[in-house]
This record gives structure tokens, C-alpha cells and sequence, in this order.
């Protein structure tokens, strides 16, 4: 299989494993960057770069915008992403296919993992855990300067996470401490 | 009727050390399968009185690989002192134990863990409770103490370093004085 019918495979998946659209491209962008870190083979097909956003897979945008492998796999309302006529047809077919294969049933469980937790989170603060966690991948820019170098941006970010039950205490004093 | 307990440390080192009655905890684990992370249980082990847990080691189910990495999906959200620690591995079991039809009670102590856990895993939320809660429930619905012994137990806790509010204390106190 080559990487973009993995791609497509695989964000067909994502898509598919909740019964929402995902908020964003963004959001997608960074989903995915966090189950690579779970599984080598997402990293290697989806192949991360720096970006001013963060880490970016430019294959998953190609992917999401024309998919190849299934007709209408992906639909875009609203910025948010969900799968397509086709694509519901597929995670179907996959599902049927695949039903007690026990790698399918972890990947899934993965993303249905990542998709619950990073999708509470605003854009805003998506890029900013992102940005400080994973500090290897922000090309400098003017979102990345708002947000961690702003004080009273990156400040509201941080308050906020802790108040909406985000972060742990530690996590917050940590972030205060590191950004005072 | 309920299969196990999944607890982090301060659950344990509460019986152990706090206030040193590793018989109870001993009498707890005869009564509830302890499912636990490998990290979770190196910690304890190194407490005052660990050598009566390590005495029923067999009875403790430790997780000691920590099922598909689903960690490092926290790692944004906690301090990178509580990753070492693998504090944040006891959430990840219970989501896993969750997700796999496990039946079990979920002991967190520390108020932003157990707000973060009802944030991102909200089913989780009616399995979970704290240490002096757990010892409620031991007596007026799994009849494992008698009330006078858990009311002493109880008592015991409040007046040793063990941090836990006076409100937690009291509100269990009267539900067992209702036996509910």
C-alpha cells in the first residue's frame, strides 16, 4: 500500500470512529501527528515537517481535500472535517472486513482515545500544548509568536486549560513557572 | 458485583504508611482484584511496609506494559514530573479496563486528576471515588469492615498526614451512619 492510500485509509478511520465531525483541519493535523507518536507506521506514511502550525503532514491535506482511493470519502461544512458519502461506505466495508482483527480494533481504539480528548480543546490551546510538548516542530511565525510569546494570550491559554479540567495542578504550575 | 479496583499510589502508601495498617489493604486486595501499572506498583514497593504487598504479589494484576502507548496521548496535559512518575498511567488503565468490559472501581485522591479524568473520560466518572469513599463503600455496601471498624479507620486517616478534605471525611462518616 502505498502512503497516500494509507493516509486515505486511515483518516477514513479517524473520521469514522466517532459519531462527529472533527472540528478542524487543525485539529485533524494534530490528532494524527499524536497517534504517530503511538505508531511508527503513521509516521513514516504521514511524515511530519515542521510547520508554522505546528507539525504538519502536507499528504494528509492533499488527501482530505481530493481523495484518490474512495469517491467522496471526505465532506468540509463549517471547517469541520467528516467522511463523505463514500467514505461512510468504506468505514463500513473496513469494519465488516476486519471485525475481530485485533490490530484494526487497536487503532481504533487509539483514535477513538486521542479524538475524545484533543477535540475539548480550542484551537488556540491545541496549538499551544503542541507548541510547548513537542518543541522540535514549530517553525517560528507570527501564530507561534502570538501564542507563546504573548503574554497575555499565552497566559488566558493556561488558565483557561486549568479551568476547564485540561491540565493537572502540576501540569499548571509547571506551564506558570516555565512561561513567568 | 464489582471485579477489581484500579488505585495510583497514594491509595496504597495510605495503608502502608500513612497510617501503617497493611492488613486492611492486605484484606481489601483478598476482596477486589488490583489491576496496576508497573510504574505505579514501583513506587509503592518502595514505601514503609511494602513487604507486605510484595508478599501477595501474585494477587495484584500489574500492567507493566502499558497497553498501546496511549500515554503519550496525556503527555500534554500532565507535568513532566508526573510522566516519570507514570501518575497519569493509572487513568490509561482505567480507560483500557474500560473499554474492555472490566467491571472496577477507580480510587484517584487528588481533586485535578479526578476533575481531569470526569473532562476527558466522562463514563469513567461514576466508577470513581477516593481512598476514604472506597472505605465507605467497604462497609455499607460490600460489608468487608464492620462500622465501627471503618468509622476507626476512617479516623484514622483524618489524623495522619494523608491529605484528604474534612468534607470527604464527614460526608462519608454520615453516609455510613445512614448505611446506605
Amino acid at each position: 500500500m502505498d502512503s497516500s492510500e494509507f493516509v486515505e485509509k486511515y483518516a477514513i478511520l479517524m473520521l469514522g470512529v466517532k459519531e462527529r465531525p472533527v472540528p478542524s483541519i487543525l485539529h485533524l493535523q494534530k490528532e494524527f501527528f499524536i497517534l504517530s507518536k503511538l505508531n511508527p507506521r503513521v509516521q513514516e506514511h504521514f511524515d511530519f515537517i515542521a510547520h508554522y502550525k505546528g507539525p504538519f503532514s502536507p499528504i494528509l491535506n492533499d488527501v482530505i481535500e481530493d481523495s484518490v482511493y474512495v469517491k467522496e470519502a471526505f465532506d468540509i461544512k463549517n471547517n469541520a472535517i467528516l467522511l463523505g458519502n463514500g467514505g461512510l461506505l468504506e468505514f463500513k466495508k473496513i469494519n465488516e472486513e476486519n471485525k475481530n482483527e485485533e490490530g484494526l480494533n487497536n487503532t481504533l481504539l487509539q483514535m477513538a482515545f486521542i479524538r475524545d480528548i484533543y477535540e475539548k480543546l480550542t484551537e488556540k490551546e491545541l496549538l499551544f500544548l503542541i507548541y510547548d510538548t513537542y518543541k522540535e516542530f514549530p517553525e517560528r511565525s507570527l501564530v507561534s509568536d502570538e501564542i507563546l510569546n504573548d503574554k497575555s494570550v499565552r497566559n488566558r491559554i493556561i488558565e483557561s486549560l486549568f479551568l476547564k479540567s485540561l491540565i493537572t495542578l502540576k501540569r499548571y504550575n509547571e506551564l506558570r513557572e516555565r512561561y513567568a | 458485583m464489582v471485579d477489581g479496583i484500579i488505585a495510583d499510589s497514594t491509595f496504597y502508601i495510605c495503608f502502608l504508611d500513612c497510617i501503617q495498617r497493611p492488613e486492611v489493604l492486605i484484606k481489601i486486595l483478598e476482596n477486589f482484584k488490583p489491576h496496576i501499572p508497573a510504574r505505579v506498583f514501583k513506587e509503592v514497593s518502595q514505601s514503609k511496609n511494602a513487604h507486605h504487598l510484595l508478599k501477595k504479589k501474585d494477587c495484584l494484576n500489574i500492567f507493566d506494559k502499558l497497553h498501546l502507548n496511549l500515554g503519550e496521548v496525556l503527555r500534554p496535559f500532565v507535568s513532566e514530573s508526573e510522566l516519570e512518575k507514570g501518575e497519569h498511567e493509572t487513568i490509561i488503565l482505567a480507560y483500557v479496563c474500560n473499554r474492555m468490559g472490566f467491571n472496577f472501581i477507580l480510587i484517584l485522591d487528588e481533586i485535578d486528576k479526578r476533575n481531569l479524568v470526569k473532562t476527558i473520560i466522562p463514563e469513567l466518572e461514576s466508577k470513581m471515588t477516593g481512598t476514604v469513599g472506597f472505605l465507605g463503600m467497604c462497609y455499607y455496601k460490600y460489608r468487608i469492615f464492620n462500622k465501627e471498624e471503618v468509622i476507626g479507620l476512617i479516623d484514622q486517616i483524618g489524623s495522619s498526614k494523608f491529605r484528604v478534605d474534612r468534607k470527604v471525611i464527614a460526608e462519608v462518616k454520615q453516609r455510613i451512619e445512614k448505611n446506605e
